[in-house]
C-alpha cells in the first residue's frame, strides 16, 4: 500500500516536475510568465492526432510531435515575446495569452471542437506488478523518462558554456548583457529547452488521456504554474521540488477523500497550496535575491 | 592602446552633469578619477562603459570610435568594468561568476578554465572559489566584481570605487593586487574612488572633477599642489 502510493507520486511528479521545469526555465530568464505554456500540450496532442494515419512507428510520430512542440515554444518567444520584450510587462502578459487563444481557435477552426483519440501504444496501458504494486507500464515509464531528462538538463545548466549562460541570466540578465553574453540567443535556448521539456511531459500526459481537445491547455499550465509557485519561481530545483509535492497533495487527497467529495479534489489542493504560500509566500526554494524584473 | 573621450557633455533634464570632459587612458597606466560627490565620475564610466549615452562628444578606442556602441560590444572590445554597487551573480559559485564573464572571448574551453583560474588565484579568491557569490563577505564581492571584469580579457578596467565598503587591511590587500595588474595583464585601468591613499599610492596621473568640469589634470605632485584642487576636495590638509 505504503509502496503503491509512493510509486503513483513519483509517477505524476515526474510529469507534474518536467511540466513546471519549462515554465520556470522561461520565466527565470525573462522574469514573465508564458502563458502560452499550456498550448505546448495541445500541439503535442494534435501532433501525434494528425500523424495518425502515417505509416511511421509512433516513436517516430511523437519524435516528430515533440520537435513541433520545440519550434512552437520558440515561435512563443518571436511572436509574443520578442516584438513586446523591453516595452511592457503587461503587454507581453496580453500577447501571450493572444498567442494562446490563436492556438486553441486554430485547432478549433481547422480540426474541430470535439476531443480526438490520440494514439498511443497499447503496450504502455499494460499493467506490471511488482513488490505487491500494481501499475500501468506508463507510470514507470515516466518515472525513469523524468530522471533521465532531469539528470541531462541539470548536468547541461551546471557543466556547459550554454548552461551558465543561461544561469547567469537567470540570475541578473542585465548584468549578464553587460558582460556581453547573447541575450538573444540565451532567450531561444530557454525556449526551446522549455518546449522539450513540455514537449516530454506532454507526451507522458498524452498517454495518461490519450485524448486531445482545443482547451487541453489549461490544465497543464494550472499545475505548472501551482507547482513553480509552491517551489519558488525563482528556482529551477524549485520547480522539480513543487512538480513532486504538488502531486504528493493530488495523490493523498485521492487516497484519503471518501468516494463522493474526491470530485472536490481540486478545491483541497488548492486550499493546501494557500496554506503553503501563506507560510512561505516566496515558495519553498528561494532563487537569488535579484530575481526582480528590471 | 589607448581609450580616450573628447568633449563629452552629459545633460540629466536640464542639469548638466558633465561639461566636455576630455581625458584618455593608455595600456599598463593607472588613472585616478576623483573629485567630490556628485561632480560626475560615475557618470563618465557610465558614458565609457556605453551604461550611458553622452549628449555630446566622443569615446575611442584606438581609432575605434565606439560612442554608439552597446556595453555588451565594447566588453568584446575590451572594455570591463565594476560598478559602485556589487552586482555579482548572487545564486553562482565564485568560480562560475568569473567563468560566466569570459564566455564571449575567443579562448578554447580548457585555456578560459585555465585563465579564470589564474585570475582567481591572482586576485586572492582562491580559497573560496566554489563558495556562491551571496555568502561572501564585502570586501570579497568586491574583488569578485574586479576578477569577472578581468575574465573578459580586457584592455582596460574602469572601476568604480573598489575600495568602498573596505577596511584598511583589506585596501592594502587591493592595492597590491591593482598594482600589478597593468604590467602583468597588459591593461589600462581607469579607478574611482574617496580612499585617498590608496588613489595616491595607486595611480600613475590623476584626474579631478568638480560640478562636471576638468579643474585638474596630471601627474599626482601637480595635482596634489593644484589651488583649485585642494579647495574643492583635497583640503589643506593633505
Amino acid at each position: 500500500m505504503m509502496l503503491q502510493f509512493i510509486v503513483d507520486v513519483l509517477s505524476l511528479g515526474s510529469m507534474y516536475a518536467l511540466f513546471a521545469l519549462g515554465l520556470v526555465l522561461v520565466y527565470g530568464i525573462l522574469k514573465l510568465v508564458n502563458f502560452a505554456y499550456g498550448e505546448l500540450i495541445l500541439v503535442i496532442g494534435y501532433s501525434i492526432f494528425l500523424l495518425k494515419g502515417s505509416p511511421f512507428p509512433w516513436f517516430f510520430m511523437s519524435f516528430i510531435a515533440i520537435i513541433m512542440c520545440i519550434f512552437t515554444s520558440i515561435a512563443t518567444d518571436y511572436v509574443a515575446f520578442r516584438p513586446v520584450r523591453e516595452k511592457s510587462v503587461t503587454a507581453v502578459l496580453i500577447t501571450s495569452f493572444a498567442f494562446a487563444t490563436l492556438l486553441q481557435n486554430a485547432a478549433l477552426l481547422l480540426i474541430s471542437a470535439k476531443p480526438k483519440n490520440v494514439p498511443m501504444p497499447s503496450f504502455l496501458s499494460d499493467s506490471v506488478q511488482f513488490l505487491g504494486v500494481i501499475t500501468p507500464v506508463r507510470n514507470l515509464i515516466s518515472i525513469f523518462v523524468a530522471v533521465v531528462c532531469l539528470f541531462i538538463f541539470f548536468q547541461f545548466m551546471k557543466r556547459s558554456l550554454l548552461g551558465l549562460a543561461m544561469r547567469a541570466s537567470a540570475t541578473n540578465f542585465n548584468m549578464a548583457r553587460m558582460l556581453g553574453i547573447p541575450a538573444n540567443l540565451v532567450i531561444t535556448t530557454a525556449f526551446a529547452l522549455s518546449g522539450l521539456l513540455a514537449g516530454i511531459a506532454g507526451t507522458l500526459w498524452m498517454s495518461k488521456i490519450s485524448m486531445v481537445f482545443p482547451g487541453i491547455g489549461l490544465e497543464p499550465l494550472l499545475i505548472a504554474f501551482i507547482a513553480t509557485v509552491i517551489g519558488g519561481m525563482r528556482s529551477i530545483q524549485g520547480a522539480v521540488l513543487g512538480g513532486f509535492i504538488l502531486a504528493f497533495i493530488d495523490m493523498s487527497f485521492n487516497y484519503l477523500l471518501p468516494q463522493d467529495i474526491l470530485k472536490f479534489r481540486d478545491a483541497f489542493t488548492f486550499s493546501f497550496v494557500i496554506l503553503i504560500l501563506l507560510i512561505r509566500p516566496e515558495g519553498l526554494i528561494r532563487g537569488p535575491a535579484t530575481g526582480a524584473r528590471t | 592602446m589607448k581609450l580616450t573621450c573628447n568633449n563629452i557633455t552629459v545633460d540629466f533634464s536640464g542639469l548638466r552633469a558633465l561639461n566636455k570632459v576630455s581625458l584618455s587612458v593608455e595600456t599598463k597606466e593607472i588613472l585616478g578619477l576623483i573629485g567630490p560627490n556628485g561632480s560626475g565620475k560615475t557618470t563618465l564610466l557610465n558614458v565609457l562603459g556605453g551604461q550611458l549615452k553622452s549628449n555630446e562628444g566622443s569615446v575611442k578606442k584606438d581609432n575605434l570610435d565606439i560612442t554608439t556602441m552597446p556595453p555588451r560590444l565594447r566588453v568584446k572590445n575590451g572594455l570591463a568594468r565594476s560598478f559602485q554597487i556589487v552586482r555579482t551573480f548572487e545564486s553562482l559559485s565564485v568560480f562560475d561568476n568569473v567563468k560566466s564573464a569570459s564566455l564571449t572571448t575567443s579562448k578554447s574551453n580548457v585555456e578560459k578554465n585555465n585563465y579564470c583560474n589564474e585570475i582567481i588565484s591572482y586576485i586572492g579568491l582562491n580559497k573560496i572559489k566554489n563558495e556562491l557569490a551571496n555568502t561572501l563577505n564585502y570586501g570579497d564581492r568586491r574583488r569578485l566584481e574586479i576578477a569577472r571584469a578581468m575574465a573578459t580579457s580586457p584592455d582596460f578596467l574602469l572601476l568604480d570605487e573598489p575600495a568602498a565598503g573596505m577596511n584598511d587591511n583589506e585596501s592594502e590587500i587591493l592595492l597590491n593586487t591593482l598594482n600589478v595588474i597593468p604590467k602583468k595583464f597588459n591593461v589600462g585601468i581607469l579607478i574611482i574612488d574617496h580612499d585617498m591613499s590608496l588613489i595616491m599610492k595607486l595611480c600613475h596621473r590623476l584626474h579631478v572633477l568638480e560640478s562636471g568640469e576638468t579643474i585638474a589634470e596630471g601627474s599626482i605632485d601637480s595635482v596634489k599642489k593644484h589651488p583649485d584642487v585642494i579647495k574643492a576636495y583635497l583640503g589643506k590638509d593633505f
